[in-house]
């Protein structure tokens, strides 16, 4: 709905703020109200509860020499007007998703942001979502970590840590939605979509009219209603970069050339243009919360670029410079595609760029969210644990990489199995948590089960069998379940042959 | 990112510094949308200050753009007959806006007090 109103000067966008009854989000507007000298307009309330929608207008911000004036509303989070919710959002330029960040009101924003990410996607442009994890200061609130793993298993969300009664973080997570709400403006302006004019709806009274006009939602949904779910969706040692640099493509052989011209040197810059970026709106999202930590790639000695902080990693393979915008653009639309395709076998937190390195050439990098790989989650497994567990946690693991493997084999993807590699997520699901190899990178011989296994396995069986206190008895553990598991088998294998080679030692 | 209430506590303490201090806002760059504030003149318009004033940074990353620099911008300083304007880009997203009365402070006062303190905005 976002509207460039020519005559006062003034480019209109809309902000809802959605969530579960009860998370904060009329505390919220009535806290970004103070803090921005507007005022909030509640149409009608009962017991304190938002019936229709609550109303913040504020002007303030600039987008190509306009001032934007935000409609903030919040929808009713009462299941009963679920039908009310639906219109709004389906208006909004931007959602902040406000969630009570205690864990079973926690659960319910989250099965809220299961449907509210596809409903968001599937507008065009796509609508971006801030997640507002609300009352952080209840002594029951969950770790950001945990509230941050979750949202991430969902959808790669923005995150913004509030305590709305204080005030906390809500201009934050406000300012926000709004760079989201610009990236949807400049997405329908470089389509010559963005329409011109006056504003249909331009305060509190004519969205009410508008909202009753409709009569199915003049009156509240019959009472059947009210359990049913307010949806929107329905209705409408070895080091990873050593392994990354295996997987890496030679540096070509015009790189001499270029490294004589130095490159621009790179910054994520959340103000990239539209086309430059993929995925268009979550990968801007992500780019905010990056561009924010100020990495500053250095070249390595293969001539890859690379940068690490703040739980990021960002990266360019040597080869991947392109000697002008198309050869660039070719290069990005095709990397979006491979990661398209990768679907849930690679981790969310991912964001493809393309950077401008000086001399009409283009470079293209990824930034990847920093996953713990199978290796580091072993490594906090097992050495501590009792005989039993340490071998259920290689078990894990290793039927965990095997099915990276059968998946990769399936959706024929070119990607490195390794344990630093490959990742689990929540659900226990594997999944590739490295450095997407390069285009360029030649493509790789599949490893046959048992040698991926001894490969990976023969260094933490050796520090298992230095480190772990009763190594027999993992041994042991793994010895009897051999005849029915294949990986028990080899990994049973690996510690005896370690025996073997400690008894012929010196 | 710091807190509201911490960011304005990094502006009480500029405001402190600062002589002849007049107002002062932590700003998006993108949306021109002002993150904290802190103003001891209500006259001071310092939203529409601090939209108008990102407009003025972007401006002057395309002139670098156009004119093939490398580098960033540090900080930018407008001298008006009546105050000080100190521009101070603390990360690629986001910038100090500082406005000072010029009769109560000089330039090398407004730089000393910005920079001692400018590091806990990030």
């Amino acid at each position: 709905m976002p509207i460039l109103d020519d005559e006062r000067g003034v480019l209109v966008l809309r902000v809802v703020y959605d969530g579960p009854p009860l998370s904060g989000k009329t505390t919220t507007l009535r806290s970004l109200s103070e803090r921005l000298g507007a005022s909030v307009v509640t149409p009608e309330e009962r017991d304190g509860r938002t019936l229709w929608f609550d109303w913040l207008d504020y002007v303030g911000g600039l987008y190509e020499g306009r001032q934007i004036r935000c409609q903030v509303v919040s929808v009713p989070g009462q299941k009963l007007f679920a039908e009310r919710r639906r219109v709004l959002l389906e208006s909004a330029d931007a959602v902040v998703l406000v969630a009570d960040t205690t864990p079973e009101p926690f659960d319910a924003a989250l099965a809220i942001l299961e449907e509210l990410v596809p409903f968001c996607r599937d507008r065009r442009p796509a609508t971006g979502i801030v997640m507002q994890a609300n009352k952080r200061d209840d002594p029951d609130a969950l770790p950001r970590e945990e509230v941050r793993a979750r949202l991430d298993a969902i959808a790669p969300v923005a995150l913004s840590e509030t305590v709305a009664t204080a005030g906390t973080g809500v201009r934050e997570a406000f300012v926000f939605a709004v760079r989201l709400a610009l990236d949807r403006v400049r997405a329908l302006m470089d389509a010559g979509e963005l329409a011109h004019g006056r504003p249909e709806i331009d305060d509190a009274d004519a969205l009410l009219a508008a909202m009753q006009a409709q009569a199915s939602l003049a009156a509240p949904a019959p009472a059947r209603d009210a359990d049913e779910v307010a949806g929107v969706g329905q209705d409408a040692e070895p080091t990873e970069p050593a392994v990354a640099e295996e997987h890496s493509a030679e540096v070509p052989a015009g790189a001499e050339e270029n490294d004589s011209e130095e490159e621009v040197p790179f910054r994520p810059d959340p103000m990239m243009p539209g086309g430059f970026i993929w995925p268009p709106v979550d990968g801007r999202t992500l780019l905010h919360e990056v561009a924010q930590l100020d990495l500053r790639p250095e070249r390595g000695a293969r001539g890859d670029w690379s940068a690490i902080g703040g739980g990021w990693r960002c990266h360019s393979h040597a080869s991947d410079i392109y000697p002008g915008l198309d050869e660039g653009r070719a290069a990005l639309i095709a990397w979006a595609r491979r990661h398209a395709a990768s679907g849930r076998e690679i981790s969310p937190g991912r964001v493809l760029l393309l950077a401008d390195a000086g001399g009409e050439r283009m470079r293209l990098w990824q930034l990847v969210r920093i996953e713990p790989g199978l290796r580091e989650q072993l490594e906090t497994r097992i050495f501590q644990a009792t005989a039993r567990d340490a071998a259920d946690a290689l078990l894990l693991a290793a039927n965990q990489l095997l099915r990276a493997r059968f998946a990769h084999q399936a959706a024929n993807l070119d990607l490195p199995l390794t344990l630093w590699a490959i990742g689990a997520d929540a659900m226990l699901h594997p999944c590739f948590v490295g450095l997407m190899p390069s285009e360029a990178a030649p493509p790789k011989k599949r490893t046959p089960p048992d040698e991926l296994l001894e490969r990976e396995f023969r260094s933490v069986v050796r520090a298992l069998r230095r480190d772990h206190p009763d190594f027999a008895g993992v041994r042991a553990q793994l010895e009897s379940r051999s005849t029915t598991d294949e990986a028990a088998r080899v990994l049973a294998e690996l510690a005896r042959a370690g025996d073997a080679a400690a008894a012929s030692g010196p | 990112m710091p807190s509201e209430q911490e960011l304005t506590a990094v502006l009480d303490k500029i405001a402190d510094a600062a002589n002849g201090f007049i107002a002062a806002s932590l700003v998006d760059l993108e949306s021109g949308m002002t993150l904290a504030v802190k103003t001891t003149r209500t006259e001071f318009d310092l939203t529409a200050a601090s939209a108008y004033n990102s407009e003025l940074v972007k401006q002057k990353l395309k002139i670098m753009n156009t004119l093939g620099l490398s580098g960033g911008i540090e900080d930018m300083l407008i001298s008006l007959t009546e105050q000080i304007h100190l521009i101070k880009l603390v990360s690629p997203a986001t910038f100090l806006y500082l406005a000072v009365d010029r009769s109560q402070s000089n330039i090398a006062i407004v730089r000393t007090a910005v920079n001692r303190h400018v590091g806990a905005l990030q």
